[in-house]
């Protein structure tokens, strides 16, 4: 009897483990192969032979440096925008009688889910130098001529695209800084003000130096969500023959490939990125961050009195910048026939007829896009959650090295991502190039560490003790799992799913490098749809996508909202 | 280890001669016939508290009628019956503690596992608590294995107390045993209420402390010239305002601190390493005064290791 159980139990494990190392060579194929290929790559020239010849033009060729400089020099001054809005934005939503705080923080939510790139195609509708609306209200004010007079704003200018990136970055900071707000009691700051402190000095002396991690944690975030960007770079400043290192990568793809510069330029990227979030992790994991002390019993909010114009106008600028008018000039556009005339006898349908019934692409793109979406969420949430369970359950030999794989893509800008597939699967043995399964590959890849965060949170609020309780009244493992497992992280399993989802429809930096005719998705479509100046279509698409997005989000507050505690 | 659902390094757990663990094979949980009150309780948030307590009958396969009648029976027995359809957030911290006890009790457990189950709750439902799951316990008898980190819970509800230390047995012995008769150093400063007093062994039942001689009533001796130390009770040591008298068994020190506490006066005397007195509350002596410290030679015990 007593053997027989112990038979059982060696099959079990027995079967735990090639299953954990498959897992973990799984997770290894998908992250580390595309990125040993571009290190590879990078060092092979012509003849196949090892050099360090890419890396030489790279350093001494001003057309690599100068994207180089130029991506350094805007992500930081995005960082930089984006910590003088948001610093204040938070601290008065935080510790003021600001009115309508509820409303603000969900325009700052929406900016936040808002595709970068959506954002840049809006502010070319508005701030293009003759057409643009804004500088058509600026002629029709002053009198003067289009295509004569300087215009109000050039949105085709770094300065453009570091004004359209912040605006869509800054909530990466207020979000760091709420957070960090709302940890530290605000007792510490009330002692300051019992000392007679008035509270502009309180804030200056007490809460900014509390909350100055989480202020330079968001201003890397920020720095490296500028510098991996494709969309509004590609949009904004190519046009005015800017290149970052992002479009610089792609146009190396473009006929002829040159991949070998393309890798190695890619490897800096990466190298960056890793540097920055090592940085950041240092920071946010500092002892000062964690307030010790102190219960959050009643926070008294300030009054600002007089100082509520100023504080609104700087919300209302910012929030103006980001949602109310590139949302309006795109629901303009697609409900117009010209979008640069006026809207009165200029309405119609046509756009939407177009693009629904006419335009042969659209429903081979929304076809791929929903199909990689579903796809991507699907083998993702079951991925994450495996490897989640595996290795926050410490379960198996080499959970850490799960965690880490399952966090890795975090640090590889998705265009790097893209080129790495695309190195790994263009030759055999495996060709996928061409095919929708490549693009999978990187959605995959990408939202791995989305996921993996996702479900880890949901994991750790069930308590193990849970399962254990289930086991010892008679439950086995797997049955544990079904029964009281499983339940309890069924709404976190769902909005994972719906994470993922969301990240995948709107992807358009690895998409770039690897779609073809057959593959195009929907942000791809409307990034070839430009070329053609068709702003029409081009903002029918993107209400689109910004409908489903936010239709998205409100059911994973549905799931998230009624979860049982 | 008990429970399993960890695996020994080594050694193996029977429990009535058979073997539950070894290095070789492990029981899993579930088929141990055991059933355990976690810290957390662990109570399923997205069960009611019937179906909470019905699982474990469940996975026995009883049929649902005979499972709804012994539900009931626990759920009376907790006092739970009215709570039965709610879910565990809608409960009290008392209450989900009793859902937990109510659940591992349905399945007739041989052994009932207890880890430290009252230490999430405050102090006046410990109280109740105690007496409740010592109450079950007799009502329905099965063997308790209570962990706790609380001396007056293990002083209170159990039958034997083992006392552990870094994963090793300290002493095994009822309450009067183990607070009357320590083995050592660690049980004496875990039951509480002793001075611990470290001495030098001179011979027989005596030993030297700071150059004077004290005779220890009983316990284990070191071997003359080794070290060792003693306990005593802080009533079992007494306080002499009068430093003239050159009472026996006793040693000269200095008054450094005390508290009046009603029933009696705690004080702190410095003989060279502190003691703790309790005095009558009428002794009154001021901080920094010469005393003399008597130690009965009956109470006192040593604690010499071997």
């Amino acid at each position: 009897m007593l053997s027989s159980r112990a038979a059982t139990r060696s099959r079990f494990v027995d079967w735990t483990a090639p299953f954990a190392i498959a897992l973990v060579l799984l997770l290894a194929a998908l992250v580390l192969l595309p990125m040993f290929r571009l290190l590879m790559t990078s060092l092979t020239g012509e003849a196949r032979q090892l050099t360090l010849e890419h890396y030489h033009q790279l350093f001494a060729d001003p057309a690599f440096v100068k994207p180089l400089l130029t991506t350094l020099w805007t992500s930081a001054a995005v960082g930089v925008l984006c910590v003088l809005a948001a610093a204040p934005m938070s601290w008065l939503v935080s510790r003021t009688d600001l009115p309508g705080k509820r409303l603000l923080r969900t325009l700052i939510l929406a900016s936040f889910v808002t595709p970068p790139f959506l954002g840049a195609f809006a502010w070319v509708l508005l701030g293009g130098p003759n057409a643009g609306l804004i500088n058509q209200w600026y002629y029709a004010l002053f009198g003067l001529k289009p295509f004569e007079a300087t215009p109000l704003i050039n949105i085709f200018s770094a300065g453009g695209m570091v004004f359209v990136m912040a605006l869509y970055t800054f909530p990466y900071v207020f979000t760091f800084v709420a957070n960090s707000l709302d940890v530290i009691p605000s007792e510490l700051e009330e002692a300051s003000a019992i000392l007679g402190a008035p509270a502009w000095r309180t804030a200056l002396d007490i809460t900014l130096p509390l909350v100055m991690p989480a202020l330079l944690a968001g201003f890397l975030i920020a720095f490296l969500q500028s510098m991996t960007l494709f969309g509004t770079p590609a949009i904004l400043a190519l046009p005015a023959g800017i290149d970052t290192m992002t479009t610089k990568i792609w146009s190396l793809f473009q006929f002829p490939p040159q991949l070998g510069l393309a890798a190695a330029l890619s490897l800096p990227l990466l190298l960056i990125t890793v540097l920055l979030l090592r940085a950041q992790s240092a920071i946010m994991g500092r002892r000062g961050y964690s307030v010790i002390g102190g219960k959050s019993t009643g926070t008294r909010l300030i009054r600002l009195g007089a100082w509520t114009i100023p504080a609104l106008a700087l919300f209302a600028f910012v929030l103006g910048s980001s949602i109310v008018l590139p949302y309006g000039v795109l629901v303009r556009t697609a409900f117009v026939k010209n979008w640069s005339g006026p809207v009165v006898g200029n309405l119609s349908l046509e756009h939407w007829r177009f693009v629904f019934f006419e335009f042969s692409q659209t429903r081979l793109a929304f076809q791929n896009t929903f199909v990689l979406g579903i796809a991507a969420a699907t083998a993702g949430t079951i991925l994450v959650t495996t490897v989640g369970y595996l290795s926050l359950r410490k379960l198996v030999w080499g959970h850490r090295y799960l965690g880490f794989l399952a966090t890795a893509p975090v640090a590889i800008p998705g265009i790097v991502l893209a080129v790495g597939l695309f190195l790994s699967y263009t030759q055999p043995p495996f060709v996928l190039y061409g095919t929708l399964s490549i693009i999978f590959l990187a959605y995959l890849t990408k939202e791995l560490p989305v996921g993996y965060q996702q479900i880890g949170a949901s994991l750790k609020s069930v308590h193990p003790e849970l399962e254990d309780a289930s086991r010892i009244f008679g439950a086995t493992r797997l049955r544990a799992l079904f029964d009281i497992t499983a339940p309890l992280i069924r709404n976190g399993v769902i909005a994972t799913w719906i994470f993922i989802f969301i990240g995948s429809i709107r992807e358009l930096s690895a998409t770039i490098l690897l779609f073809t005719a057959r593959t195009k998705t929907i942000s791809v479509t409307m990034f070839d749809l430009r070329e053609s100046n068709d702003w029409g279509p081009i903002a029918v698409l993107s209400i689109t996508m910004l409908l489903i997005t936010f239709a998205m989000i409100l059911l994973i507050n549905h799931f998230t909202d009624r979860r049982l505690t | 280890m008990i429970a399993g659902f960890l695996e020994p390094d080594a050694g193996a757990i029977r429990v009535g001669g058979k073997l539950l663990s070894s290095v070789q094979s492990v029981v899993p949980p579930e088929r141990r016939n055991m059933s355990m009150i976690f810290q957390s309780y662990a109570v399923w948030p997205h069960m009611t508290v019937r179906q909470n307590v019905g699982y474990g009958l469940k996975m026995q396969s009883m049929p649902p009628p005979e499972r709804v009648s012994r539900t009931d029976v626990l759920l009376d027995a907790t006092k739970l019956r009215a709570q039965a359809d709610r879910y565990p957030s809608e409960l009290s911290g008392g209450q989900q503690q009793r859902v937990a006890l109510a659940r591992a009790l349905a399945t007739k457990p041989d052994i009932l596992l207890l880890d430290e189950p009252l230490s999430n709750l405050d102090a006046n439902l410990r109280g109740d608590m105690r007496f409740e799951i010592r109450r079950l316990h007799d009502e329905f008898h099965y063997t308790s294995i209570y962990v706790t980190h609380d001396q007056v819970e293990a002083m209170t509800m159990a039958d034997r107390i083992v006392v552990m230390n870094a994963g090793r047995i300290e002493q095994i012995g009822t309450p009067e045993d183990v607070y009357e008769r320590p083995n050592s150093e660690f049980v004496a400063r875990f039951i509480g209420g002793s001075n611990v007093i470290n001495a030098t062994h001179l011979s027989g039942h005596r030993v030297e402390v700071a150059g004077h001689t004290l005779d220890i009533g009983q316990g284990n001796f070191a071997g003359p010239g080794e070290p060792m130390s003693f306990c005593v009770k802080t009533h079992d040591v007494e306080l002499l305002a009068d430093v003239g008298i050159d009472a026996d068994n006793s040693l000269p020190g200095t008054v450094r601190g005390q508290a009046y506490l009603g029933s009696h006066r705690d004080y702190i005397v410095d003989v060279g390493q502190d003691v703790l007195i309790a005095a009558p509350a009428e002794l009154s002596v001021a901080d920094g005064s010469k005393v003399r410290v008597r130690f009965k030679a009956e109470r006192c015990r040593g604690l010499a290791t071997n």
